[in-house]
């Protein structure tokens, strides 16, 4: 995918503050990357304001990534990404235990609790989708109507037929590798004869052994029997072609991006490097899609440009305040007002939030910033009795997704299990922390620790359950003045607890992981210690929560003003010409990664603000 | 190969359980070396002296009694030892506690020393041995290739 | 010159050697001669794969990235053409056969260049490495000069086939030359012949990208003379090029220019004249690189049993990769898919030679000594 030579160095911060722009749109990830192409096909001028530096797109500036993922001595989510105080962004190994009272500063985010998160998201030219899985499921149809149906969390504005063509413009962007035969589960439906872009990635030889120990085996919730199989994920990655796709033209998969043609990237090669970064760019990254957009012209870029402040006038948004920055090292900017007839945000669930509160703006709900959520996840592990293959192919290729749905959710959390293919590593640190076990506390040695190691680490399973977390007003982002970055924007400040609802669904993930391992005769090493940040207590046993990054609810879609900040478009109910894009308008997260929702509001948004222009 | 070098290898390969030939397909035997002689500092020819007469047995087992007796129990030179099969398995090598460096009579290693914590090159997290003893790849470095997750893991016979 | 004379299976020995096609006689005798050829295609193109792999495989990882992509974008454009050739070998009538004696040459090995031979070393990445593989890859000039053609030397004295070379022998002085030759046969053959008479090959042998996926374009299958054609174009524009301008329609360029970058230490823009890219610079560390020693074979490890060993296994490995090569040209397109792990897995290997110190302070190799085809199922 060819990326326009010079065009992160096209637009001066001056002349962005001296047009007045049809749209600008805050945040160059997913969500900006595919309304500014939306908007660039209907030939609107675009302005994209990227809080991160950007080089322009070149292979050379994505291998610095991966040379910087190389030399990290300890290795985390951002790894590969660069620390910039101008532009922050959460780390994992920044989370804490949080004393209550006690805000924990230590983080970009500054946390109250009592819950610590270590959700992050990457703020880079493609934002965390340079990071991200790559998992893309739909939500299901009984996701949208939690209330009504199960009288728990809140009914969406909108159902899943509304969304259903807007899945597949999504699905075709991001480029999914799945069958639909696979797919066709609680309720999913698909358009008749619909096809993916490409064929379904292979399921891993540990998804099959797994599949053969749970065959047969089936589970009762709230008094609703659930059988149980391994099934493939649809995964956002380059896979083979399906001839089908599209009527039978075919689809062609798109590759790494550069200024000058590569040939890499266009087939998954199982680097099970997904997250955090795919060395080859096989995985879909919003990088491509920003390089479709730029280059239609209409489509302008200013990176390192931080939005402080949203302004209006007469109810309505006359400009944002950015304030721009030379050099990441040095705190030092310029400000400048950028104007445009309709404005977008899409910094992500936590940063426009955080922009909303900086600015003040009046709010007819209250709920700028309340009701975030994020997946909560509970890792169970074990070991297999035979060797599994273990840290091959992608991170993950299959799961367990039977109890994404059903009765069972009146009373607690739905969730789906991802079997992890790179061993116990986001449990454990495996294989780092299994060597130093036996080299520093067993003083092993020699072949008996080669032969102990290989032993374990091909023997390992990790099946990561992922818990819907409804939303509660309470759980919230919010700014506080003596809290500010580099540049002297504010930072989030986040509070937030794991409902109960959710932690009834932890507590059973825990139990059902049990008969998952007791079925393939899996040796259960499961262990949570009370002093992890993570760590939590439902009636009388602890777990360890981790946050999943798919952050939503801050700026909840909704039927009134009164009920929610924007409506099924996205369109802020307060202020007619602007738009808060992303999984903040999401007002549930269920059991789906929330990418593929999010991508999939976005050509509604889209669709909405050319109607304004027009 | 120079004494110091071959013995050296001989004793990596004692103390990680690769073969001299598995350790030297890296390309990291010498790069390794250099980097513990630098962190030994003016300790480092007599804990040369002691590899040197380790690898000079011709029998494994004999060396591997050797280790035992002479290195494990050392609080200076076991520190090293383990500090250098985590170098092999894991390519990262870990900044010693400072009373190894108390004990040694060594001053701490500044931010740019051979002796801080750090990934020595690209070379030493591709080639690193956890998960090639894994049958299996670092994440990010030598993929098996499209579809190849989907088969038993293959387990090379072929080094000797 | 260290060829084997072996029949290629595909190809009745032509004692007299084979005549330039305007002087033979049957159409017969000419499809005999496309075979050949195209059997031969499917060797020039696999045969610069070793090297193009020996010099990206010498460089040291997070250096010289700009060389590391400029030539792995070739090899993976190289395993393109030659799967190209096996479908156009397919598509007429011919048995495509990567397990005869010679098919991988030995190293080092003669190519042509106008009046003489340049030798195709297996080295390093080098200045005169990069020098070698300009020189495979040399543009064809607008109108080839029919005076010269009795003069040059025979491009068959580099690979084996079974054909002699005589003084009646077709010469050729660069490769894409050589493709011109063919792309006349093939049309020549297809006005006497007609469709159903030159394209009597099973659809089903054809490869297309849903078997194999290794990059580099489009893999199409050829089953008429416009597909046959269009595989011959990819294969000229994507090496040599047969215009003069740099860039192809599709914005592509060609081997040629992108190794030429690397000599000048420039990327090539748009409309750029072919003798001076001014695009971004590119940089090489020409001290980044493994110093492998050139031509390395199993006798230069004779008195080193485990590197013999690991050089043999490779050499067994890359042997069986082209035993499967065969089955899935000769019926089996679907096998390819184990082709993929079988290069993910040899690459390792080659790596590990790479890394390994010899004694006298050069590197180890594969040596590409591949044995004899074995006889059996």
């Amino acid at each position: 995918m060819l990326f326009p030579q010079g065009a992160t160095k096209k637009t001066t911060f001056k002349a962005a503050c001296e047009t007045v722009h049809d749209v600008v749109i805050v945040g160059g990830g997913v969500a900006g990357a595919i309304i500014a192409d939306e908007l660039a096909k209907a030939h609107k001028s675009v302005l994209i304001l990227e809080a991160g530096p950007a080089e322009d797109m070149t292979l050379a500036g994505y291998e610095s990534y991966l040379r910087r993922f190389y030399g990290a001595t300890s290795k985390d989510n951002q790894a590969p990404y660069p620390v910039n105080p101008n532009a922050p962004m959460p780390r994992g190994p920044e989370a804490r235990k949080i004393t209550p009272g006690q805000p924990a500063t230590g983080g970009y985010i500054v946390q109250n609790g009592p819950f610590a998160s270590d959700t992050t998201y990457t703020r880079v030219l493609g934002g965390t989708t340079m990071h991200w899985e790559a998992k893309v499921l739909r939500m299901l149809p009984e996701d949208f109507h939690m209330r009504s149906q199960f009288g728990q969390g809140v009914d969406w504005p909108l159902n899943y037929e509304d969304l259903e063509p807007y899945y597949e413009l999504a699905e075709a962007e991001i480029g999914v590798s799945a069958d639909v035969e696979d797919q066709q589960y609680l309720g999913l439906k698909f358009r008749k004869g619909y096809e993916f872009p490409m064929q379904g990635l292979p399921l891993s030889y540990l998804d099959r052994q797994v599949d053969r120990g749970i065959e047969n085996t089936a589970v009762t919730v709230a008094g609703e029997t659930h059988s149980l199989r391994v099934r493939p994920f649809p995964q956002g990655r380059n896979g083979i072609p399906n001839p089908r796709y599209a009527g039978g033209q075919g689809f062609k998969p798109v590759g790494a991006v550069n200024t000058a043609q590569v040939e890499i990237g266009e087939r998954c090669q199982g680097n099970n490097n997904c997250v955090p970064l795919c060395p080859v760019q096989a995985k879909y990254h919003a990088g491509k899609t920003l390089a479709k957009a730029l280059k239609r012209g209409g489509v302008r870029l200013l990176p390192q440009a931080v939005a402080a402040k949203v302004q209006l006038r007469d109810g309505r948004v006359s400009h944002i305040a950015v304030k721009h920055y030379a050099d990441p090292a040095s705190p030092a900017f310029e400000e400048g007002n950028i104007r445009a007839k309709v404005f977008v945000l899409c910094a992500n669930a936590i940063e426009n939030a955080r922009l909303m509160l900086q600015s003040d703006l009046p709010s007819t709900s209250g709920l700028v910033g309340r009701n975030l959520m994020d997946h909560a996840y509970l890792l169970s592990w074990g070991l297999m009795p035979e060797r599994c293959g273990t840290m091959r192919g992608t991170n993950c290729t299959g799961g367990i997704v039977d109890l994404r749905g059903g009765t069972f959710r009146r009373q607690q959390a739905a969730f789906s299990v991802d079997i992890h293919n790179d061993g116990w590593g986001w449990a454990t640190g495996a294989p780092y922390s299994d060597l130093t076990l036996l080299v520093d506390d067993e003083n092993e040695f020699g072949c008996d620790l080669r032969r102990k190691l290989a032993e374990r680490v091909t023997r390992q399973l990790l099946l990561a359950a992922m818990v819907d977390v409804l939303p509660s007003e309470s759980n919230r982002i919010t700014v506080d003045p003596r809290y500010t970055d580099a540049l002297g924007n504010l930072r989030p400040v986040m509070s937030y607890n794991v409902p109960e609802y959710t932690l009834r669904g932890v507590a059973y993930a825990r139990e059902f992981s049990r008969l998952v391992f007791q079925r393939l005769g899996a040796a259960d090493h499961t262990a949570y210690d009370p002093e992890d940040y993570g760590y939590v207590t439902y009636e009388g046993e602890g777990y360890i929560v981790r946050g999943g990054n798919h952050l939503a609810g801050t700026h909840m879609m909704g039927t009134s003003p009164r009920n929610s900040v924007v409506n099924t478009e996205q369109r802020s109910w307060d202020h007619d010409n602007l738009y808060l894009a992303g999984g903040g308008s999401l007002p549930t997260i269920a059991t789906a990664n929330v990418t593929l929702t999010i991508a999939a509001l976005c050509y509604k948004t889209a669709s909405a603000i050319l109607r304004d222009l027009s | 190969m120079n004494p110091r070098r071959e013995a050296f290898l001989i004793f990596c390969s004692d103390i990680t359980g690769f073969s001299c030939f598995e350790l030297a397909t890296t390309g990291l035997v010498e790069t390794y070396r250099v980097l513990v002689d630098a962190v030994l500092g003016s300790r480092a020819s007599e804990f040369n002296a002691c590899i040197e007469s380790i690898a000079a047995l011709p029998d494994a087992a004999q060396r591997e009694a050797k280790i035992r007796a002479m290195l494990l129990p050392s609080s200076l030179y076991w520190p090293v030892v383990s500090g250098l099969i985590s170098l092999w398995y894991l390519g990262v090598w870990t900044q010693l506690p400072n009373r190894w460096y108390q004990e040694a009579g060594l001053p701490l290693p500044g931010p740019q020393d051979p002796g801080r914590t750090h990934v020595p090159s690209a070379l030493a997290y591709i080639e690193q041995l956890s998960y090639r003893s894994a049958f299996a790849h670092p994440p990010a470095a030598k993929p098996t290739g499209f579809g190849s997750w989907s088969v038993a893991p293959v387990i090379d016979e072929t080094t000797p | 010159m260290k060829w084997d004379k072996q029949q290629a299976v595909d190809v009745d020995t032509n004692r007299a050697g084979v005549a330039m096609t305007e002087t033979m006689g049957t159409s017969e005798e000419k499809l005999r001669y496309l075979r050949t050829q195209l059997h031969r295609a499917m060797q020039l193109e696999h045969a610069t794969i070793p090297p193009y792999l020996m010099a990206l495989y010498s460089l040291k990882p997070g250096s010289n990235l700009d060389a590391q992509n400029i030539l792995r974008v070739i090899v993976v454009e190289e395993m393109l053409h030659l799967t190209l050739a096996a479908n156009l070998l397919n598509a007429v009538g011919g048995l495509p056969d990567l397990t005869v004696d010679g098919f991988v040459p030995r190293y080092p090995a003669p190519l042509p260049d106008g009046e003489t031979a340049f030798t195709v070393n297996l080295a390093p990445f080098s200045p005169d490495t990069l020098e070698t593989f300009l020189k495979i890859e040399s543009p064809v000039p607008p109108a080839p000069d029919a005076a010269l053609r009795g003069t040059r030397r025979v491009l068959y004295g580099a690979l084996s086939s079974g054909l002699g070379s005589t003084t009646d022998e077709k010469r050729f002085a660069t490769i894409g030359e050589f493709y011109r030759d063919i792309e006349a046969t093939l049309n020549q053959l297809y006005e006497d012949m007609g469709p159903d008479r030159l394209f009597t090959g099973a659809v089903d042998r054809q490869v297309t990208s849903n078997y194999y996926y290794s990059g580099g374009g489009e893999l199409f299958p050829v089953t008429d003379i416009a597909s046959a054609n269009r595989a011959i174009q990819l294969i000229v524009q994507q090496g040599e090029g047969y215009t003069e301008s740099v860039h192809d329609a599709e914005g592509e360029i060609a081997h040629y220019y992108r190794f030429y970058q690397l000599k000048v230490g420039r990327y090539y823009q748009r409309n750029d004249p072919p003798d001076g890219p001014s695009g971004p610079p590119l940089d090489v560390d020409w001290e980044a690189v493994f110093p492998v020693g050139k031509n390395l074979s199993m006798d230069d490890y004779r008195h080193l049993p485990e590197v013999r060993h690991a050089a043999a296994a490779f050499n067994e490995s890359y042997g069986s990769f082209l035993r499967l090569l065969t089955d899935a040209f000769n019926g089996r397109p679907q096998i390819l898919s184990e082709a993929v792990p079988m290069m993910f897995r040899f690459r390792d290997k080659f790596l590990q030679l790479v890394h390994y110190p010899l004694p006298d302070g050069r590197h180890a190799a594969p040596t590409f000594e591949i044995g004899p085809r074995r006889c059996g199922p």
